[in-house]
């Protein structure tokens, strides 16, 4: 079936890498986010699918389609390849009404005026756009522009549908709907879609699969699940939410994906991991605020530590603390407020062990507070 | 299969795209450096380009330099422009604080006449000093008769630097005003605060942040000051003063074809100093902000209060406002009205409407209206659609040659209005193809478009910035081409930026002369070219006529554009898109 095939994508802007050997597949009907901090190459990547820039290195394919291949200069023009785009701005031309700006694409591609007609009745009716034909851009909410703007990729049924980051310009609470109608639809109309967003929440909602990305490369790949709960490395697991980092070498290895870490301050923690690791490797353990249980003082189990409330920030849904502990301090989440002297259980499930190669600290957008 | 055959449609459908990209860039290229070819080719020549018989050679340089009279004009010259650059900073600099940051009474209208010599050309404002405060002039009479004697000079090199200062005063003003009106206001507010003045927060904080605008508009005075022709010409031929233009002027017209390789000569060495300066302005700018003309945020709520001090800056401002361009302008206008001006006479019992009957029954006089207005009306909307193509090739196509093409565009800027005359003039003598454009209404629109590309590009560029790439990109995504793309988003969307400019290019257009004086012959008189033959008739009278005839078509048509672009404004308001994010 039709695919999308990316294929050793590298991009260079003025002698700085952009993108760097990105590839990737989308199956037909699939949601895939590109995400990443800013200047990651998610943008420059969605531009080199559309024909907007041309790659150094790399091939892209859709189908049997070649789109792009650097080495043999084959490169499709962007009007030639049927892609949809909603832009970031949403470049409604601001001199077309909603009609014109839709009728474009299919008179392009040569249409007959009462098939233009019928399409876009069925886009607007699609979008609920109904009546707003002869209105200028000007003249609508930020909305219904962006509906528009959709509905202008969608109507002339293009083969892949592009969207450049199309929520950030709405308000929280208009963001959040358009997330369920946006993946609603896309599920309805099983086009092949590529998503790209620097929100992290955006792209675990909407996505069937996720591509996080940092400085050109792609860091982790995998369901919206999988990048959440089992990051690959240090990166992902603190631009996906937020994460507590400890480092520590290999103690001992236990039954499957269990492992004890010894920490550099002394204590043992066990910890879980997909990779198989050498006694003393040195490794970082990752572990989430929200995964981090507060308990009655005293404890002394396997992975209790003692730890005192240094200061706390309340989020509405919960409350954020950080608490000094031996193992030093960690941010952890609570649904309740507490204060002084507590007992932190980290449990070995969430404890992700991670190769210590890893531990560079994470460039770019990094989140202090989990969403 | 199908591969194949989309990779080919594409192929096509990218070629016409280039195929336009390359002719307008290739026009560019053909527009700006033919003029100059003629002009470097024949300063290595023995005798006139079109002789059968010469030779190449280096004694043109040597000749020139050795001219003790080319060395006094170089020194009256870089005298001129740096007296003409200072004055007309300091004016610019003290007006634009004033009416742009201070409760001056009347400040709207101030600057609005502030301004106005902008639209008018060099050589009417000197033909109108020249009748108020020339050796003969209205005032200078006045005050000779009171006390006895000459008050000042006009027809000296201080008197001509002080119209100079006058006259590119606007550049500076333009640029400081509007530097002042897109710089945040807070930055005065901390001073004040923290516990200075307003005169010192103006001279600590307010100035020095204008330094970037000074320094850039200085330049371009100077450059301006430098290849001036009506000012020398006017005020300082009578006398024997002569700067770089008025020198070629001279050797051209009087001293005829024996001169053509001194001419040339002197033509490469200014032309050489001009692009030195162009290069450190580019430095000075740098990067993509030197496209970027005034452009200023709406005005700012909190003006300076001066106090009392105010109606002092009042009367100043009134006063220069005055002296400098409302009494001049009416003094070449009760000219045109009248037998003879004087303060000893009456004029209302000398009216005459002689001087506009001897322009109209003159069928040579008559038809350099025509021309000018034709050049002006038809060239200048040639001209800025051409420059509007060469503005999207430039930044918003992928035309290999895009870089190089901005710097082909803007490099008229280096090249006086007289060279590029004589330029034209000898390209359409050497090259075989363009004998025909010689003499001609069209050979004269070509010269003033390729002089005045640096405009049209100045005027629709900060435009085309303003509109986000996403605009095209969406086009292009959809399936439109780049020419597509070019005439139904970007041209439509750039429709008030083009009518601007081509009000721009119309004014220029009907003012210009400096290019024609060698171009035109009879049948392609412009306005220009026959104030400066009826001047050197010694016919004041009808000079005037004609100076007055080209302000008010000047305002008539402004009247109109502003009646239009209000009109073509409020259908759409662009400003709510398409801002760069």
């Amino acid at each position: 079936m039709a695919e999308l095939v990316v294929e050793g994508l590298r991009k260079r802007f003025d002698g700085v890498l952009a993108v760097d050997g990105v590839s990737f597949t989308v199956h037909e009907g699939e949601m895939v986010t590109l995400l990443g901090p800013s200047g990651c190459g998610k943008s420059t990547t969605l531009n080199c699918i559309a024909g907007l820039e041309f790659p150094d290195e790399g091939v892209i394919r859709f189908g049997d389609r070649l789109l792009t291949d650097a080495r043999r200069r084959i490169f499709l023009l962007p009007e030639a390849r049927n892609v949809g785009m909603v832009f970031q701005s949403y470049a409604l031309w601001p001199h077309m009404t909603v009609f014109e700006n839709l009728a474009f694409g299919l008179r392009m591609r040569r249409i007959p005026q009462a098939e233009i007609r019928r399409r876009i009745e069925w886009i607007l009716s699609l979008l609920q756009l109904e009546g707003f034909e002869n209105r200028y851009p000007h003249q609508l909410s930020g909305g219904q522009q962006q509906r528009v703007a959709l509905a202008r990729a969608l109507v002339y049924e293009p083969s892949i549908l592009l969207l450049d980051e199309p929520l950030s310009n709405l308000d929280a609470k208009l963001r959040e709907q358009a997330r369920f109608w946006l993946r609603e639809l896309q599920q309805r109309l099983r086009i092949t879609a590529i998503y790209v967003t620097h929100d992290q929440a955006e792209a675990l909602a909407l996505s069937d699969r996720v591509v996080v990305m940092n400085r050109g490369r792609i860091m982790a790949m995998g369901t919206p699940r999988q990048i959440y709960e089992f990051p690959p490395n240090a990166f992902v697991a603190d631009f996906i939410g937020s994460c507590n980092f400890l480092r520590g070498r290999v103690e001992a290895v236990q039954e499957e994906q269990r492992l004890l870490v010894r920490l550099d301050s002394g204590a043992l923690l066990e910890g879980s991991s997909t990779v198989q690791f050498t006694l003393g490797q040195p490794v970082v353990v990752a572990i989430r605020p929200q995964r981090i249980r507060l308990r009655e003082q005293g404890r002394q189990g396997k992975n209790d530590l003692p730890g005192k409330v240094q200061s706390g920030l309340y989020l509405g849904a919960a409350f954020q603390y950080v608490v000094e502990t031996p193992v030093g301090p960690l941010r952890v989440e609570a649904m309740e407020p507490v204060q002084g002297e507590v007992s932190l259980y980290l449990p070995p499930e969430w404890c992700i062990v991670l190769p210590a190669t890893d531990v560079a600290e994470p460039e770019g957008g990094r989140p202090d507070v989990a969403p | 299969m199908e591969t194949a055959v989309i990779v080919q449609k594409a192929e096509r459908a990218g070629a016409v795209d280039r195929v336009l990209q390359g002719a307008v860039a290739a026009l560019t290229f053909l527009l700006v450096t033919v003029p100059l070819i003629p002009i470097l080719f024949q300063s290595f020549l023995s005798a006139p380009l079109y002789e059968p018989v010469r030779t190449l050679t280096l004694s043109n340089y040597v000749r020139l330099l050795q001219n003790q009279e080319f060395r006094t004009v170089l020194l009256n010259t870089l005298l001129f422009a740096t007296s003409t650059t200072a004055l007309a900073v300091v004016i610019g600099v003290i007006l634009a604080i004033l009416l742009v940051r201070t409760d001056v009474p009347g400040r709207t209208y101030l600057a609005g006449l502030v301004t106005s010599p902008l639209f008018m050309s060099p050589l009417v404002i000197a033909f109108a000093w020249t009748v108020i405060f020339g050796p003969q002039g209205y005032l200078t009479q006045l005050f000779r008769s009171i006390t006895g004697v000459n008050p000042w000079n006009l027809y000296s090199l201080g008197g001509m630097a002080v119209l100079g200062g006058v006259y590119y005063a606007p550049y500076t003003y333009l640029y400081a005003s509007g530097s002042l009106a897109l710089s945040d206001p807070a930055v005065e507010d901390a001073a004040r605060i923290a516990g200075a003045g307003p005169l010192r927060t103006l001279w600590r904080v307010t100035l020095p942040l204008l330094r970037p605008a000074l320094l850039y508009s200085g330049l371009l005075t100077f450059i301006a000051a430098a290849e001036v022709l009506s000012i020398p010409l006017v005020l300082g031929t009578p006398v024997g003063i002569e700067l770089f233009s008025s020198f070629l002027y001279k050797l051209g017209i009087v001293g005829g074809t024996t001169e053509y390789g001194m001419i040339a000569a002197a033509s490469v060495l200014m032309l050489l100093f001009l692009t030195l300066l162009i290069a450190l302005q580019e430095r000075l700018l740098g990067g993509g902000r030197r496209f970027v003309t005034v452009t200023g945020r709406v005005a700012r709520a909190r003006l300076l209060p001066l106090g009392r001090i105010r109606w002092v800056a009042a009367v100043w401002c009134w006063f220069y406002v005055l002296l400098a361009i409302i009494l001049p302008l009416l003094g070449i206008a009760a000219q045109s009205f009248t037998a003879f001006l004087s303060p000893f006479m009456n004029p209302l019992e000398v009216t005459t409407l002689d001087h506009y009957r001897l322009i109209f029954e003159h069928s040579a006089y008559a038809r350099s209206i025509l021309n000018s207005f034709l050049i002006a009306f038809a060239g200048g909307a040639i001209g800025i659609f051409f420059m509007a193509l060469i503005t999207l090739v430039a930044f918003r196509s992928d035309f290999p040659l895009r870089r190089p093409l901005i710097y082909v565009a803007l490099y008229p800027r280096a090249i006086p209005g007289i060279i590029v005359g004589i330029g034209f003039l000898w390209s359409f003598l050497l090259f075989p193809g363009l004998g025909a454009l010689r003499n001609t209404i069209l050979g004269l629109t070509l010269a003033f478009i390729m002089r005045y590309i640096p405009y049209g590009f100045g005027a629709v560029s900060p435009s085309v910035f303003r509109i986000s790439e996403e605009m095209d990109r969406a086009a292009r995504v959809v399936g439109a081409s780049w020419i597509t793309t070019v005439r139904r988003i970007l041209l439509p969307l750039l429709r008030e930026a083009i009518f601007a400019g081509y009000t721009l290019l119309f004014v220029t257009f009907l003012k210009e002369y400096a290019s024609a004086v060698f171009l035109f012959a009879r049948g392609s008189e412009v306005m220009g070219t026959t104030m400066i033959e009826l001047w050197r008739q010694g016919d004041s009278g009808p000079v005037s006529a004609l100076a007055v005839l080209q302000v008010v078509l000047t305002l008539l048509w402004l009247g109109i554009a502003r009646r239009v672009l209000v009109g073509v404004s409020t259908k759409i308001r662009f400003q709510d898109f398409g801002g760069v994010t």
